[in-house]
């Protein structure tokens, strides 16, 4: 073997040496910290989340310390280093090596004898290790003499495994803790099963099993739920299992062991039914002729499992007291997920739809529940109607002609445009030319006018122009909006107080109340153009032009148009009946909050017992929230936040919330920043 | 024989001579003096057992930013009752409490706290805080739910307590109107609200709905409705009613009938009416009310609404009588914004509790703790605030006041003498 | 105000001589304020909460849409009575499966209400729903439907279905009313002062 080969071969040692040397140094640092995190864990129960960062912290420490020391001693890589180490330890060598080393000339060490390097190396390497490895050495017995459930809780955490905890367990002490609850949702769920570490609240889909599960024999250990008891059975040597459906409404699992009681608040989740959006056909539609294809398109989504869409299509045919009905269902399609987004087309011919004929269209889902359900979903329908031979449907014509308020804005928006080039004009323009142009706007603005009173008067159920019949100019102009409206009103002939309408609300009113307005403005508009003064026009104008605007946005036109009004005359018919009545009796309303008043005491009796018997009193508060989770889950909410609290003796976090349980019981009080003799109301 | 001069000037001798002398004599032979002590609230009870042991007559002085509790205020009490002069000084904050029930069904309390206006007030009970109130004007007011042991409120760092009131037993409310929406849903609300009702609906002549056996008599009826001129059909027995305690409310038309207009806090206006678009919701008169005008010379106005009065209540004998302009509050349960049907519950509940018969509260004196007033206790047990400055020196004239006599003395007899040409 | 309820998907107007002749009845054996005319309350816009009596009926699907589902789920909540009625009067029509679907998404189940309810003793007294003639006629399901259905809240009518087709039974013109033995339209009153007091 030449003198570099050996030296190679020297390298090749030290370099495993180290190596192994820093992952033994940092398994040593990780063990450590491991047995640290179990002997902590034994002494006082590492949360789930602390047990998970210390495994972590373990292994980064490890890392960590096998990478420094690896890279401390990367001098080992350096064949002149290694040389430089071997010089050190055969002094015989006479720095040959390290010239041949430096040189890159082998001939220089060509008479040296490299037997014993190795050897050499090998020791030293030896020497390095035997420290590490002892201490891993130990570790590692520690860690098989630890507890078996105690180190695989550090070592891997997970959900459920406080069972596995050691710890030293008195005979007389509760069975019930640590007690761990697993989960099993109902297979249409397809979720796995899931632990929860001494639970207080287990939240479940209906339908799921809920196992508990705790150390020690099964023997007097039983569960009261609602009106059933559930005995313990024995899983093994020293755990106790209970099994029971999870309820279908909010209820409290009471366990008992001995004089031992532990309460649990199980919450049912239910499965909502299936949520169906129907995207095409987007809106009801009039057809001249019904064939071709209908594109059909849905959405439906569900929050646990869906199992089939489709769509759903009614047909009624028929008119007045006559009408027949054929349905059917249309592209039904099994679904395995959480959405689904259903398309598809439906021929018109093959309907063989008539004249007057109406199609509804919807999209339904049904979800996967086969326990509680299954839960169905609809999405709104849409009408597609044929329409009948000559009728004229003015709401189905894109092309129909503009409403009066539609031409009633484009002329008083054109005569404001030609008021303002005039009034631009103005210091131009000779004054007989500015009166002869502003007259000119003038009658059209009264040409408009009269358009807008004959819209006003025709919906009062007056005679169209009925307002010019006194003259054009008549001086009996209504001066204010009541007093036109007054007489609007009166021009009705309804002798009914307009309190009647709901308030003044009457969409009659509502329509006319604008346009009334725009007319009045017109009207001073007018004037002002007669006159000559376009400038003093135009505010009038632009007031009408917004009143239209907002007549507009209050106008609705409906498909089915109006039934026809019958004005009753009440005043005639009142008390005519040949029969009378008698008198009756009215039942007394249950208080909508009697159980909120029971909730009340309830509150109040476990708030007095909460300094004497604390246990208790977080005991009654959850039982309390059990019953408000369905009729007041504000109040659930917050007596969750306050037993939790209560628990863990954080008094801040407890008031907090027991201050947001008492509003959520008894409403935000009512309070006034001054002494009166009135109290606080109204 | 002496002249008159001569004789002043001996007097004014003997007197500076006599003052120099009870001087010179006070300075060797001091008289005892009274032993002063002085503490603020903070550090009296740790010195309560040294003061017992004090001799008697001592003078002990207190400087109070806050009403120390009551046990120290008794224990100085105590002391100058034993001889001792007991003053103090200080301005502590003063507030008191007062809880009366409202003799609503859900029992709520009334809570009042007198205090300096400007003062934030922390009220709280055995189980939590209830609520933080600003006042404005000499104190606030809460009407609380729900009450859990005793209450207290802090006010500028001032602990106010006082016991929870025993609740009275509710009494019902007697609705009385046409058939119509109003009556429906006032009677509705009331009892959504736990309110035993009785009511009577008019539908046609000689036709009624009723429920429950109709009564005036506030042992058994807090307060009567009265929605329109039907209730003129009571009589005047209501008026009696009124007169022995009970509460009325007139609302809309109601204060219009014959039978009431005597009590009635005002005259029915005409009605104010408001235009509401159809996209609107209706709040609580939106869609306009019925004015109270020409208000009794006791009336109160409790709500203005476009300048005009639109409640007002006033008393007669033991009686509360409201006349509430608004004749369609159904309408703001029924199209109101989200939250309207609890809004109007509550509303005619607490128009309710404003007027409602509530016997006289037997437990108020036992209640009524040390810490419900604790400057006013203050104040009855030690006597009024000293002064702070007050000298705490021992008896006897000033000694300034002693020299300058002697010096008005001395140069009286010098100058009386120089003028006789004496020297 | 009496208030006929209108809905998107079917025909709402089928009877439009009901609301005048129920106006007609109140007026002629009450003394309730009621006006002259009635009004359209469109089940998709929240003024037809203002209504606390809506008169529904037709003879198409009945397909609320989200408006209308979310609108009529409030006015149910705050107290309101919807009166619906079967103009098809057949168990087996689209009306009565659509809109009792409808009904019991928006506001709950349908339940028979016994014959013996506030409502018909509230001002004349009967023993149940009374008979219409088209059931008498054997029209529709050719049934004489003994029972009317309803939703009730806090023991009181939310809403109130029939199939009896009082639609039919009550579209005329209210002058006509003089040409009857006896007054058909009676049981609205019972309905109007149930809903007006209870």
């Amino acid at each position: 073997m030449s003198a570099l080969a050996a030296l190679r071969r020297v390298r090749l040692i030290l370099a495993s040496g180290v190596i192994v040397r820093a992952i033994a140094w940092g398994l040593a640092a990780a063990g450590t910290l491991l047995i640290g995190a179990v002997l902590a864990d034994i002494a006082a129960p590492l949360a789930l989340g602390v047990r998970e960062a210390l495994l972590w912290i373990a292994g980064a420490s490890g890392l960590c310390v096998a990478f420094a020391l690896a890279v401390r001693d990367r001098a080992v890589l350096s064949a002149r280093d290694v040389a430089l180490w071997i010089e050190e330890r055969e002094p015989a060598l006479r720095f040959r090596l390290i010239s041949a080393v430096e040189l890159g000339d082998p001939r220089l060490a060509r008479d040296v004898a490299p037997r014993r390097w190795p050897v050499l190396a090998m020791r030293r390497t030896g020497r390095a290790l035997a420290t590490p490895a002892l201490i891993v050495a130990v570790i590692g017995a520690l860690l098989v003499l630890l507890p078996a459930g105690a180190v695989a809780r550090v070592r891997g955490p997970r959900a459920g495994d406080s069972l596995e905890r050691a710890g030293v367990r008195s005979s007389g002490a509760s069975r019930l803790e640590p007690l761990v609850a697993l989960v099993i949702a109902p297979a249409y769920a397809h979720a796995a099963p899931r632990s929860i570490d001494n639970p207080a609240t287990i939240r479940a889909l209906v339908g799921s099993e809920i196992v508990l599960r705790g150390r020690g024999a099964a023997a007097g250990i039983f569960a009261r739920i609602g009106n059933d008891s559930v005995s313990a059975a024995s899983d093994s040597a020293d755990r106790w299992s209970i099994a029971a459906r999870a309820p279908v409404t909010p209820a409290a699992i009471e366990l008992v062991d001995r004089g031992y009681e532990k309460i649990i608040t199980s919450e049912p989740i239910h499965d909502a039914p299936p949520v169906v959006t129907l995207a095409s056909p987007a809106r009801d539609t009039v057809l001249r002729v019904a064939r071709g294809r209908l594109s059909l398109a849905a959405t439906a989504s569900d929050d646990i499992a869906l199992e089939s869409v489709w769509f759903e299509l009614i047909v009624s045919s028929g008119e007045g007291e006559t009408f027949t009905f054929r349905s059917a269902e249309l592209h039904k399609t099994p679904v395995h997920g959480k959405a689904f987004d259903l398309s598809g087309a439906l021929s018109l011919d093959s309907l063989h739809l008539k004249a007057g004929d109406i199609l509804h269209v919807r999209a339904a889902a049904r979800d996967a529940n086969d326990v509680s359900g299954p839960g169905v979903g609809y999405s709104e329908t849409r009408a597609i109607r044929v329409a009948r031979p000559g009728e004229y449907d003015s709401v189905a014509l894109d092309a129909a002609p503009p409403t009066d308020e539609d031409k009633s804005i484009v002329s008083e928006r054109m005569l404001i445009m030609l008021a303002e080039a005039l009034d631009r004009q103005r210091p131009t323009l000779v004054h007989d030319s500015l009166v002869r142009e502003s007259q000119s706007i003038a009658a059209d603005q009264k040409r408009l006018r009269r358009t807008v009173g004959d819209v006003v008067f025709s919906r009062l159920g007056g005679s169209p122009s009925g307002e010019e019949t006194v003259g054009a100019d008549s001086p009996a102009r209504a001066r204010t909006m009541q007093e036109l409206l007054a007489r609007a009103d009166s021009a009705t002939s309804r002798a009914i107080d307009p309190t009647d309408f709901g308030g003044g609300e009457a969409p009659v009113i509502a329509v006319n109340t604008p346009l009334l307005e725009a007319y009045n403005a017109m009207w001073d508009a007018g004037g002002a153009l007669e006159i000559g003064e376009p400038g003093r026009a135009l505010p009038f104008m632009r007031r009408a032009l917004a009143a239209i605007e907002r007549a507009r946005q209050a106008e609705r036109v409906y498909l089915h148009g109006r039934a026809p009004q019958i004005v009753v005359d009440v005043g005639r018919a009142r008390l005519q009946g040949k029969d009378k009545g008698s008198s009756s009796t009215r039942r007394p309303l249950t208080a909508s909050d009697s159980a909120a008043q029971t909730r009340e005491l309830r509150f109040a009796r476990a708030m007095e017992m909460l300094d004497r018997a604390r246990p208790a009193a977080i005991d009654s508060l959850l039982l309390l929230r059990i019953d408000a989770l369905s009729s007041a889950p504000e109040l659930a909410a917050a007596l969750r936040d306050a037993t939790t609290a209560l628990r863990g003796d954080e008094a801040r976090a407890a008031a907090t919330a027991l201050a947001r349980a008492r509003r959520a019981l008894g409403g935000i009080p009512v309070a006034r920043d001054s002494l009166s003799r009135w109290g606080v109301v109204p | 024989m002496r002249s008159r001069r001569s004789r002043l000037e001996l007097g004014c001798r003997i007197a500076a001579f006599a003052l120099i002398g009870w001087l010179i004599g006070t300075s060797l032979f001091p008289p005892r003096p009274i032993r002063t002590e002085r503490a603020a609230a903070a550090t009296i009870a740790p010195r309560l057992a040294a003061w017992t042991r004090m001799p008697p007559a001592s003078e002990l002085h207190v400087d109070l930013d806050t009403v120390p509790d009551p046990w120290i205020v008794d224990w100085l009490a105590a002391l100058r009752a034993s001889g001792h002069i007991v003053r103090w000084s200080g301005s502590p904050s003063p507030a008191a409490i007062v809880a009366e029930p409202v003799g609503d069904p859900r029992a709520h309390v009334r809570v009042g706290v007198a205090s300096p206006n400007g003062a934030s007030v922390v009220l709280s009970d055995d189980a939590a805080l209830i609520d933080t109130m600003h006042v404005a004007s000499l104190g606030a007011l809460e009407s609380v739910p729900l009450v859990v042991g005793a209450l207290h409120a802090s006010v500028g760092g001032q602990s106010l307590e006082i016991a929870r009131p025993a609740a009275v037993r509710s009494r019902a409310v007697f609705v009385v109107g046409r058939a119509s929406w109003e009556g429906k849903y006032v009677a509705t609300a009331l009892e959504e609200d736990g309110w035993s009702v009785i009511a009577r609906f008019a539908v046609a002549p000689g036709v009624e709905v009723t429920e429950g056996a109709p009564m005036l008599d506030t042992s058994r009826v807090a307060a009567v409705i009265a929605l329109d001129s039907t209730v003129s059909r009571l009589g005047g027995a209501l008026a009696g009613y009124v007169r022995d305690g009970g509460g009325l409310i007139l609302a809309g038309t109601a204060a219009s009938a014959a039978n009431v207009r005597a009590v009635a806090p005002g005259v029915v206006g005409g009605r104010i009416r408001h235009i509401v678009q159809p996209a609107q919701s209706i709040a609580l008169g939106a869609t306009g009310f019925y004015p109270v005008t020409s208000l009794a010379e006791n009336a109160v106005p409790l709500e203005r609404r476009d300048g005009v009065v639109a409640v007002a209540v006033r008393r007669i004998d033991a009686g509360r009588v409201m006349q509430v302009g608004y004749d369609d509050t159904w309408r703001w349960r029924m199209a109101g914004a989200e939250g309207s049907v609890d809004a109007h519950r509550t509303w005619w509940s607490r128009v309710v509790d404003a007027v409602a018969y509530v016997p006289a509260s037997p437990d108020r004196a036992q209640r009524a703790s040390a810490r419900a007033a604790p400057v006013a206790r203050l104040v009855e047990r030690l006597g009024p605030p000293a002064s702070a400055s007050r000298s705490n020196t021992s008896g006897g004239p000033d000694r300034r006041i002693l020299l300058t006599l002697i010096m008005i003395c001395l140069l009286q007899e010098w100058s009386s003498r120089r003028l006789r040409g004496l020297r | 105000m009496f208030a006929t309820a209108q809905y998107e998907s079917g025909d709402w107007d089928s009877a439009p001589f009901v609301p005048a002749n129920i106006i007609d009845t109140i007026a002629r054996y009450t003394e309730i304020p009621v006006a002259p005319i009635g009004v359209v309350a469109p089940l998709s816009e929240e003024r037809m909460l203002r209504y606390p009596l809506l008169y529904l009926t037709g003879h198409l699907p009945v397909r609320f849409n989200a408006a209308e589902q979310r609108n009529v789920r409030r006015f149910v909540e705050r107290g309101g009575l919807l009166f619906v009625d079967d103009h098809d009067h057949d168990v087996d029509g689209v009306f009565h499966k659509s809109a009792t679907e409808e009904i019991a998404r928006a506001a709950g189940p349908l339940a028979e209400l016994p014959n013996d309810h506030p409502l018909y003793s509230s001002f004349f007294k009967f023993d149940g729903p009374p008979a219409t003639s088209q059931e008498l006629n054997g029209w529709g399901d050719n049934l004489v439907h003994t029972h009317l259905l309803a939703v009730q809240r806090e023991g009181r009518i939310a809403v109130l279905y029939s199939s009896k087709d009082y639609s039919s039974e009550w579209n005329y013109h209210p002058e006509n009313k003089r040409f009857l033995a006896v007054d058909n339209t009676r049981f609205a009153v019972n309905l109007a002062v149930y809903a007006l007091t209870a």
